[in-house]
């Protein structure tokens, strides 16, 4: 994850150096001329490749470690209580919604993360598309996610109001609560080695996010490359 | 009397022995199952078991297999094994079979139930049920809401009758209500099944009694460490414990109260049979505790073959093919996944 946060302080610097670039005219805020300004370019995509492939490499192992102690979990608590038998088929909202910011405007070079996760509904926003029974949004940005949580008009009331008004400590244990929920589908009493795979399908689900910005980003750089 | 069923014992029940001491002979070695952690593919798992008893049962599968495809099939074997000596068994010995599939009617009636809650298609959750645990009017669970229609409707003519009166109330049946429900079902099964096998006596008594009490302190700790961080009270968990066992009652009140691992496991090593157990695992850690039980059990039920003219070697097969099955669907999901490495983690060897 230092990739991802590496990433920002080398484009940074590498903006900071272009502004400079075209205050003095001939050359850069390290003195060097004007041309090297491809060779940073490279650099930065070079920068944004490595990102990508740590972020795949984490994301693969992440998977494997979580579809393992899925099978670690079924093998505890029997085939019968861990399958897809079980899964909830009724009607309900999505607890994890992806927004995806509209770039209509800005500029290609800017490269800020086009997606952002909202994990069980912890963000205002999305309180408003959370009432029971309702599943789709009327913002045409946003892109609802299925959830294992069951819709209860009481519940979600009650959990929005917490969550707007919540602390760190509010906030985990709605959180936990939230992720509780999820797994009820395979009953109340669940080993802990599925809430171990549950944890990893949730990290594995940040990393695709990560994934998703950082391409973004990468082929941001590749096309200023190519101009 | 205790010492003297070999006068009597073969009379009724000998040719059935006989029978499960042979199907014993039929388990997984040791080298059977280093050969299966060495497959690649699980087609190899396929051509290996094809010359063991499951031959039978999976060289007609078609490729490509699938670990669930090799669980069904190796639980059909035992499935027809189990059958095989119900049939011929008189009683005390066919009731005594019929106890060893009460678990199973159990899970299956949950599973019934906790599938229609989420409004799943009944005929694709009979598929899934197993099928020791079947019964002629299993289906018609579905159209129940709370567990007094439960009771009412499907399970007042079942074996399972008995152990519900514990549970019956009027409340609808939503996902923490049905979990209780399965454990004091599970409770009242275990706490009936030690009953009978006191009742019956002599070797069957000391060596069932045993081993019933080894799997009701196994269930008190899982469900303990399952509870952890959940909605379930104290004294509800504390309703889930059976009323006998080594734990019982002292250790009971010990692990009502527990948070967190630690606090079970300084419960627990209180106990020198559960001492060793802990002491295989480190601080904090609760994922190499099911190894350790099955390790534990395995241990026990392999003693039982050790005596003869008593009933408890048929529980001790039934539940070491079940350990057997349990091997080989790991084996299958680590050869799947391409995680051979982490085959050991979760293999126990019997004999």
């Amino acid at each position: 994850m230092a990739t991802a946060t590496e990433e920002p302080r080398l484009l940074g610097s590498a903006l900071a150096a272009e502004d400079a670039g075209e205050i003095d005219g001939a050359v850069g805020e390290q003195g060097l001329p004007r041309g090297d300004d491809d060779d940073e370019e490279i650099l930065r995509f070079m920068d944004s490749v490595d990102g990508y492939l740590h972020l795949m490499d984490s994301l693969s192992s992440t998977l494997r470690q979580g579809w393992l102690d899925l099978a670690s979990a079924r093998h505890s608590m029997g085939p019968t209580r861990v399958s897809s038998t079980l899964l909830d088929h009724k009607e309900q909202s999505a607890a994890t919604k992806l927004q995806v910011v509209d770039h209509a405007g800005l500029q290609l070079s800017e490269s800020k993360p086009h997606f952002a996760l909202s994990k069980w509904s912890l963000q205002e926003e999305c309180y408003s598309t959370c009432n029971a029974g309702e599943q789709a949004s009327s913002e045409p940005n946003l892109r609802h996610r299925g959830s294992a949580t069951t819709p209860e008009d009481g519940n979600h009331e009650r959990d929005a109001t917490k969550a707007g008004s919540s602390t760190g400590s509010d906030t985990s244990s709605h959180v936990q609560r939230a992720r509780s929920k999820a797994l009820s589908v395979f009953g109340a009493l669940v080993s802990p080695k599925l809430r171990t795979a549950q944890i990893s399908f949730e990290t594995a689900l940040e990393l695709i996010l990560e994934l998703a910005n950082s391409r973004s980003s990468m082929l941001a750089s590749f096309s200023q490359l190519k101009e | 009397m205790y010492g003297w069923e070999m006068l009597s014992f073969n009379i009724h029940d000998g040719f059935l022995e006989a029978i499960v001491r042979g199907n014993r002979s039929g388990l997984l070695t040791a080298a059977d199952y280093n050969n299966l952690c060495q497959c690649e593919t699980l087609d190899d798992i396929k051509m290996h078991l094809t010359a063991t008893e499951y031959g039978p049962y999976l060289q007609n599968e078609p490729s490509p297999l699938h670990t669930t495809t090799i669980v069904e099939k190796c639980t059909l074997k035992l499935v027809d094994e189990y059958k095989h000596m119900l049939c011929q068994a008189n009683e005390p010995l066919s009731t005594f079979l019929q106890y060893i599939t009460y678990g199973h009617m159990i899970d299956n009636v949950v599973l019934i139930v906790t599938g229609t809650l989420h409004e799943r298609d009944v005929n694709e959750l009979l598929e899934k049920c197993h099928p020791l645990g079947m019964f002629d009017s299993i289906a018609s669970l579905a159209v129940a809401q709370n567990m007094r229609e439960l009771y009412r409707l499907v399970l007042v003519d079942t074996p399972l009758a008995p152990y519900f009166s514990e549970c019956i109330t009027s409340e609808d049946l939503d996902d923490m209500n049905i979990e209780i429900m399965r454990n004091t079902l599970y409770k009242a099964y275990l706490e009936d099944f030690y009953k009978f096998c006191q009742k019956l006596g002599g070797a069957t008594a000391e060596i069932m009694c045993d081993l019933l009490s080894f799997e009701a302190d196994r269930r008190a700790v899982n469900i303990t460490i399952n509870s952890i961080g959940t909605e379930l009270t104290r004294d509800d968990r504390r309703k889930l414990y059976s009323n006998f066992g080594l734990l019982y009652p002292y250790g009971h009140e010990e692990l009502a109260v527990c948070e967190d691992v630690d606090q079970v496991r300084g419960a627990m090593e209180k106990y020198p049979p559960y001492q060793s157990i802990f002491s295989r695992i480190s601080y904090g850690e609760s994922q190499m505790l099911d190894k350790a039980f099955y390790e534990e059990e395995v241990r026990r039920l392999c003693l039982s073959f050790e005596q003869q003219f008593h009933y408890a070697v048929f529980f001790a097969y039934i539940r070491l093919r079940e350990q057997e099955i349990r091997n080989l669907m790991w084996i299958s999901e680590c050869v799947a996944q391409n995680q051979k490495n982490r085959v050991h983690d979760s293999v126990v060897f019997i004999f």
